[in-house]
């Protein structure tokens, strides 16, 4: 019995997944439209965007805290990606971005772990920031004109695979590096499970706050270049609910409010989820108003779904002991 | 600094958890994915107002365009519609206008909300595009976006046709625009012409705007300012309320405050007007100061015969849905389209005024 | 951290956020003296009544160690049911008891899905937000106009004056904000909210019924969005199903800006009342002085960092006591 205990525990929590494959089978099996490969990339594609950015983010909700400036540090290095990409080529202006994000990262951390700004109003306080000098930068929407950049985000290796969901992987597995074979990422869950004694262990915290954010920055920016790339244009005012649709995905994956854990892996397969369920009202033509209940009510389920479990679970187990003590009533 | 949010401490049963963990899991994640289905199919079904959808008896290879050989032959033909934001009347009207074309036409079609994000846009015009439809009708929330999406269509040979707001400079098959600028003029027009009634023949007036990122929404306020300000008026100001009437009340009250005696105010659109004219009969002030705004909203001309509001343009969402359809229709046939600008390919729908009889009023138009 | 230094951190907590107020005014003043004008204060007051009494409401959510995002959805549903009722020929009253239900019965559904089914604040009511979203649209999916025949009843919370001269907003806002500090201070619910928010699970062995005492807190939380309905919907003279678009960060801004720390326990009523009419303030005076949304943004953006970073310098010298 030990060893078997054990095993069960080293597979973990990956009930995300198997509601995804058995979420999808069904949708196979009920509608047509996901019967073409094309659907399911296209799914793959669009929750990659959501997902990249969800690799950093799940760095910050490990540790207790959220970034809600994301939404708008991608509209300000959209507006800067669109306006210098014609100057400078693909690679460097792909390089330029990313310190962008380093430097907009290092600002939120350095708010919240030397200022103390609670992260919750730093980064509320940031996003109205970002997104007011992207739009003093640039008030009109941009169209690209560099066909090879937006290949990225949709072009298909050996037509089957999604570029940006092998990107994505990439960027998953090195962000899993950081988080379970780094000492930066034991110390964010470390603090993430308690400050005082991350303080106590001797955790430099203040500067893995820092990097924290960095790290939030710095995926945020791989996830804006994609999303510049999958929409081939920029606007000051673009992406105004990705808060929104991050948060879901690293919460759905599992990943606890309170911090102290959390999965990268778990993350993307939530972004994907979610953006199934989108694709899946879509086609079963969920009125549109209803929609936005249904998600509402789907996410609610989703998130309670483990006090749902023990809700069951507690019944299961009255009822047994009910029905053992009914027993021992009726042998006396 | 970490955030406690209202996370029990719970003290759980050990044993309990470990044993049930692998079973549990699988049960629950099937339960959740067996709601989910519940949830969406009974939604579905329930639904059955204004987004219809067929998926079941379209799966139609017939992707081309040209082969049909120009026969009335609808019957086979499915359409996708993707739309800015169904919570928005112009919208619903622009949608009661396709679907009663494409019903009358005997298309099927398929329907989609882009509930104002430009990310869904794009997903959902590709999902139509992977769906086989044989035309694509898109009245997009960020023009942008419709290069890319033009170019996804083009791929698939699938014609793409534009409803109002814009193009993005896109390489589409037909744009349906309604004049803009075109419209501001109208209602500049108009406005002079209750001035003069009143003898004012010089004065401030203001302009209350969307936001800047909705381009073409813009112009309408451009046009007002041509006719007025060419008419010897002066602009006091123009503020930005982000298409929101809340802000534009508030924008309305500031206006007043520091250009107490202006005289005509033109909203971009019917939102922010109403907004404006509520700050204006709160001061008092309805009947001294017109107030225009643009998109022929019910609760507009409501406001209109009810005495707070002087007017607004009126486009014609239902034509411009008809439209939307029927040149699809004939772009599927292969059948070259007649452009009102070959250049642009833009082709126009009529603005017209609602003056201050609430009725439309056709006396003032653009040369 | 030395006498004179604790002292200063006192009275700022107390004061702190007037004190920017007070600031603000005088240089906009300078820049433009119509703006503190006593019309233009009297209008700034009336404004800020709308986001004010919301941000009474949340101010109870936050103190408890949560927060309420769906309130904004919550104003949109609320002025949607006035305006269909008014329209149907309902009387005022009737319209905004239906409306404050509403709010109350939205708060239940909050307060259920964090208690019962234990999700998190943040998320719950992110899933709420959009699902009471939807709701209102299917409700009612168009803006609609209230016209003088049905609004009169209804426009006496906007423009009318108690007494003849005490303007209803500010009267709306000066209750709510005088019911609050009497229910923080000196009620048993006020104290429960403040124990579940410093430590929740030594509140539950303190015998506090936590759960009833949350769902009552975001029941307060959805009654003050709704009566903040009220209000917006008797100003545009509107019922519009966006009409609360953005709005919960607008309450939450002036709650935090009053000093309500964020992690629960402690509570500050004068200074979210005074965050309220700061935010409107700023966005107010350079909407006189013609800058455009942008900098409104980023004003307010300056005005929280600051604020926040006083905040932190005094968590900073207190840490240093340790």
């Amino acid at each position: 019995m030990e060893k078997k205990r054990r095993f069960h525990i080293e597979y973990g929590d990956h009930g995300i997944l198997y509601a995804l494959i058995i979420f999808w089978i069904v949708l196979i099996i009920t509608n047509e439209n996901f019967r073409g490969l094309a659907f399911f990339q296209t799914i793959l594609t669009k929750a990659s965007l959501n997902a990249i950015c969800g690799i950093g983010m799940t760095f910050a909700v490990i540790s207790g805290a959220f970034d809600l400036s994301i939404a708008s540090q991608v509209a300000l290095n959209g507006v800067v990606l669109t306006l210098i990409l014609p100057k400078i080529g693909i690679f460097p202006s792909i390089i330029v971005i990313l310190l962008l994000g380093v430097l907009m990262g290092t600002i939120n951390g350095l708010l919240i772990s030397k200022l103390r700004i609670p992260s919750f109003i730093a980064t509320l306080a940031m996003q109205m920031a970002y997104r007011a000098v992207a739009q003093l930068i640039n008030s009109s929407p941009v169209v690209i004109d560099n066909s090879g950049f937006k290949k990225m985000a949709t072009y298909k290796i050996a037509g089957i695979i999604p570029t940006a969901f092998l990107i994505c992987i990439i960027l998953g597995i090195i962000g899993t590096i950081i988080l379970r074979k780094m000492k930066l990422g034991r110390d964010i869950l470390a603090i993430g499970n308690s400050q005082e004694a991350a303080i106590i262990s001797g955790i430099n915290v203040a500067k893995t706050e820092i990097m924290i954010y960095l790290i939030v920055g710095l995926f945020t920016a791989a996830s804006s270049v994609m999303i510049v790339s999958y929409l081939g244009s920029s606007n000051y005012g673009m992406q105004s609910e990705l808060e929104f649709t991050v948060i879901s995905a690293v919460v759905l994956g599992g990943t606890a409010l309170i911090g102290g854990k959390g999965s990268i892996f778990n993350t993307i397969v939530a972004a994907i989820f979610l953006i199934s369920i989108r694709s899946a009202m879509d086609s079963f033509g969920v009125d549109s108003y209803w929609q936005r209940v249904v998600e509402g009510v789907i996410l609610i389920i989703a998130f309670s779904i483990t006090e749902i479990r023990n809700i069951i679970n507690t019944v299961l187990v009255k009822r047994k002991a009910r029905k053992q003590l009914s027993v021992q009533k009726v042998s006396k | 600094m970490k955030l406690r949010f209202l996370f029990p401490v719970k003290q759980v049963r050990i044993d309990q958890i470990k044993k049930r963990r692998v079973n549990m899991k699988k049960v629950t994640s099937i339960l959740l994915a067996m709601m989910l289905m519940l949830t969406l199919v009974s939604c579905g079904n329930s639904s059955g107002e204004t987004t219809s959808n067929t998926t079941s008896d379209t799966t139609n290879d017939t992707k081309s365009t040209g082969d049909e050989g120009g026969s009335a032959n609808t019957g086979n033909y499915t359409i996708g519609f993707s739309v800015y934001d169904l919570s928005n009347e112009y919208f619903q009207s622009m949608m009661e206008g396709v679907e009663a074309a494409a019903e009358e036409n005997g298309v099927t079609l398929i329907t989609h909300d882009q509930k104002s994000s430009e990310s869904e846009l794009v997903t959902g015009a590709t999902n139509l595009i992977n769906q086989g439809v044989d035309a694509l009708i898109v009245s997009p929330c960020k023009p942008e976006v419709m290069s890319t999406i033009v170019d996804l269509a083009k791929e698939s040979n699938i014609p793409v046709i534009i409803l109002d707001i814009g193009d993005g400079g896109s390489d589409k098959d037909a744009i349906v625009v309604s004049d803009m600028y075109g419209g501001g003029q109208i209602a500049g027009k108009y406005a002079l012409s209750l001035l003069e009634a009143d003898s004012v023949t010089e004065g401030e007036f203001a302009i209350i705007k969307c936001e800047e990122s909705a381009v073409y929404a813009i112009q309408r306020g451009e046009g007002f300012k041509s006719i007025m300000e060419e008419a010897g008026f002066t602009l006091a100001t123009e503020l930005v309320a982000n298409s929101d009437t809340t802000e534009a009340y508030n924008a309305m009250q500031d206006i007043l405050t520091s250009y107490p005696d202006v005289k005509v105010i033109f909203a971009e659109n019917d939102n922010m007007a109403l907004g404006a004219a509520s700050a204006i009969d709160e001061a008092g002030k309805t009947g001294e100061i017109l107030v225009f705004g643009f998109d022929g909203n019910e609760s507009a001309v409501e406001a209109i015969l009810d005495g707070t509001m002087s007017g607004t343009i009126a486009q014609q969402p239902v034509e411009i849905g008809r439209l939307g359809i029927e040149l699809a229709i004939q772009r599927i046939n292969g059948e070259e389209l007649e452009f009102d600008n070959p250049d642009t390919k833009e082709i126009y729908a009529d603005v017209y005024l609602i003056d201050s009889t609430g009725e439309a009023n056709h006396e003032f138009t653009v040369e | 951290m030395s006498k004179r230094a604790k002292k200063f951190w006192l009275i700022w907590d107390r004061i702190g956020i007037l004190c920017i107020l007070l600031t603000v005014m005088i240089v906009f003043g300078i820049l433009d003296s119509k703006i503190v004008s006593p019309t233009q204060l009297l209008t700034a007051l009336n404004r800020a009544a709308v986001s004010g009494i919301a941000a009474a409401g949340m101010m109870f959510a936050i103190c408890a160690g949560g927060f309420d995002l769906s309130v904004g959805s919550i104003l949109s549903l609320t002025s949607c049911i006035i305006a269909v009722q008014l329209t149907d020929g309902k009387s005022a009253l009737f319209a905004i008891v239906m409306a404050l239900l509403a709010g109350g019965i939205c708060g239940i559904i909050n307060g259920l899905l964090i208690t019962k089914l234990k999700i998190q604040t943040f998320v719950a009511t992110l899933a709420t937000q959009l699902a009471f979203a939807g709701v209102t649209l299917v409700y009612c999916n168009k803006a609609i106009q209230l016209t003088s025949k049905v609004n009169t009843q209804l426009k006496f919370f906007s423009t009318g004056k108690l007494f003849g001269i005490l303007p209803m907003p500010i009267v709306l806002l000066v209750i709510a904000y005088v019911i609050t500090y009497l229910v923080y201070n000196f009620t048993s619910f006020g104290t429960k909210v403040r124990a579940i928010g410093s430590n929740e699970s030594a509140a539950r062995t303190t015998g506090i019924k936590v759960d009833v005492t949350l769902i009552l807190v975001f029941v307060v939380t959805g009654v003050s969005a709704a009566i903040a309905g009220v209000l917006n919907t008797a100003q545009v003279s509107i019922g519009d199903p966006s009409l609360g678009e953005g709005f919960e960060l607008d309450a939450i801004t002036a709650v935090v800006l009053g000093g309500t720390a964020l992690s629960g326990g402690k509570g500050n009523v004068f200074g979210t009342l005074v965050g309220a009419i700061l935010v409107v303030f700023v966005k107010m005076g350079l909407n006189i002085l013609g800058a455009g949304e942008a900098y409104q943004k980023l004003a307010v953006a300056i005005v929280l960092l600051f604020a926040l970073t006083i905040n932190g310098i005094k968590l900073i010298m207190e840490k240093g006591d340790k």
